[in-house]
């Protein structure tokens, strides 16, 4: 488990607490839904989130906003982030241990099979870890394709996200690194847009950060 | 019953709301029963238990404000119900959060199975003043970003929000977490 995303999600519940206690000068409710739907100029906007940093009843109005504005297809941040995106992860490896599977039979195939076979993309990291002295996510590609990368921890909270990237390789920073423990595992993932047009999702990889 | 999908704005356009509907005559019963179950529908959504037993009249308060705004409001739209749904709940909560009711037998709410104990609670309690206390002690550009991710948005949201770019919205979420982990922990708390 990542430390530093199970203490971020402690300090987002500790910042939901104490919904009963409230300062001076709240927003009136129809402001804190116009600053949820960005509807302010940017000046009335952080006034409002300033107060929401140090009221905790306008925190749980603010929480009350974005649910019921959350369409039904959304689901709302506390329950999607956990139980929904858990399921999703379980699900993601189940998938991958069958994608690889499917991969190592494929590879003993006829190369005739291989003709059919649709373009994919393929992780290039060797025993599927990465130092923290070069943390580079490669991967095989496309000839001129640009790539969206997804990088989540095991629970699959977003590490980082990149978009339009022209190589097929990406360094992670050091400071998003820096704070997870040697042994994390690591998802990843990339789409490709390819120079005709298409959209090609990599399976979901998991790497070790060694 | 449409469903809670359909309910795009566009549903609620001229041809949903015409003349029959806000005519000087009054109401439309079919349309003031359609306003009525939107407005039970996102009251439920969101109503707390502590007042779940009074959402029938938060209901109705809400389908009075929608009928005695209805003239200043040129148009009638699902986000509309919702926003007058939502100022009704938050109003009546804030009223109680100022002059807390007796609660009768019948009325107290059940404790769910999962609610936290006493000293989890005390614990939630300590940590939250902990870290507000923390927070405004945070740099103002880093306090706004962190107070974005601490409610729950995302980085690429967060620089949406501040208008900011991508890479200096990252920067200060992280150094401003890295403020508030040690700003609590020099207090003695470990979230």
């Amino acid at each position: 488990m990542n430390q530093g995303h199970d203490n971020l999600q402690q300090l987002q519940k500790a910042f939901y607490a104490n919904p009963e206690s409230t300062v001076e000068g709240c927003p009136a409710p129809d402001r804190i839904a116009a600053a949820v739907h960005q509807e302010l100029s940017p000046d009335e906007f952080v006034e409002v989130l300033d107060h929401i940093s140090a009221c905790p009843s306008c925190t749980e109005d603010w929480r009350l906003a974005k649910e019921i504005f959350e369409e039904p297809r959304a689901a709302p941040f506390r329950h999607r982030s956990w139980q929904g995106q858990r399921t999703l992860a379980a699900a993601a490896l189940v998938l991958l241990v069958v994608g690889l599977g499917w991969w190592q039979w494929g590879m003993r195939q006829e190369t005739r099979f291989r003709q059919d076979e649709t373009p994919r993309i393929e992780s290039l990291l060797i025993n599927d870890g990465i130092s923290k002295s070069d943390p580079v996510l490669r991967w095989r590609g496309f000839q001129g394709a640009r790539y969206n990368l997804l990088v989540a921890t095991e629970d699959l909270e977003p590490l980082l996200e990149r978009e339009d990237l022209d190589l097929n390789e990406y360094r992670i920073p050091q400071e998003l690194l820096d704070p997870l423990p040697i042994g994390t595992r690591l998802l990843w993932r990339v789409t490709a847009s390819t120079a005709d047009g298409q959209e090609v999702d990599s399976p979901t990889f998991v790497v070790t950060v060694r | 019953m449409p469903d809670d999908t359909e309910w795009g704005d566009a549903g609620w356009g001229d041809a949903g709301w015409g003349d029959a509907g806000w005519g000087d005559a009054g109401w439309d019963d079919a349309v003031l029963n359609e306003v009525r179950q939107r407005l039970e529908r996102a009251v439920a959504k969101i109503c707390p238990r502590s007042i779940a037993s009074q959402r029938e009249d938060l209901v109705q308060e809400a389908l009075l404000r929608v009928v005695r705004l209805k003239d200043k409001t040129e148009e009638m739209s699902h986000a509309y119900l919702k926003r007058v749904a939502y100022s009704v709940l938050v109003d009546e909560i804030r009223r109680r959060r100022v002059r807390p009711e007796v609660l009768l037998e019948d009325d107290e709410p059940e404790e769910p199975a999962n609610a936290p104990g006493p000293e989890r609670e005390t614990w939630g309690r300590q940590i939250g003043e902990a870290l507000r206390l923390c927070l405004s002690k945070l740099r103002e550009p880093r306090r706004r970003p962190v107070t974005l991710q601490l409610l729950g948005y995302k980085v690429p949201q967060i620089a949406e929000q501040l208008d900011w770019s991508r890479k200096k919205t990252e920067n200060a979420v992280y150094r401003g977490l890295g403020d508030l982990r040690r700003c609590l922990s020099s207090q003695g708390v470990q979230p």
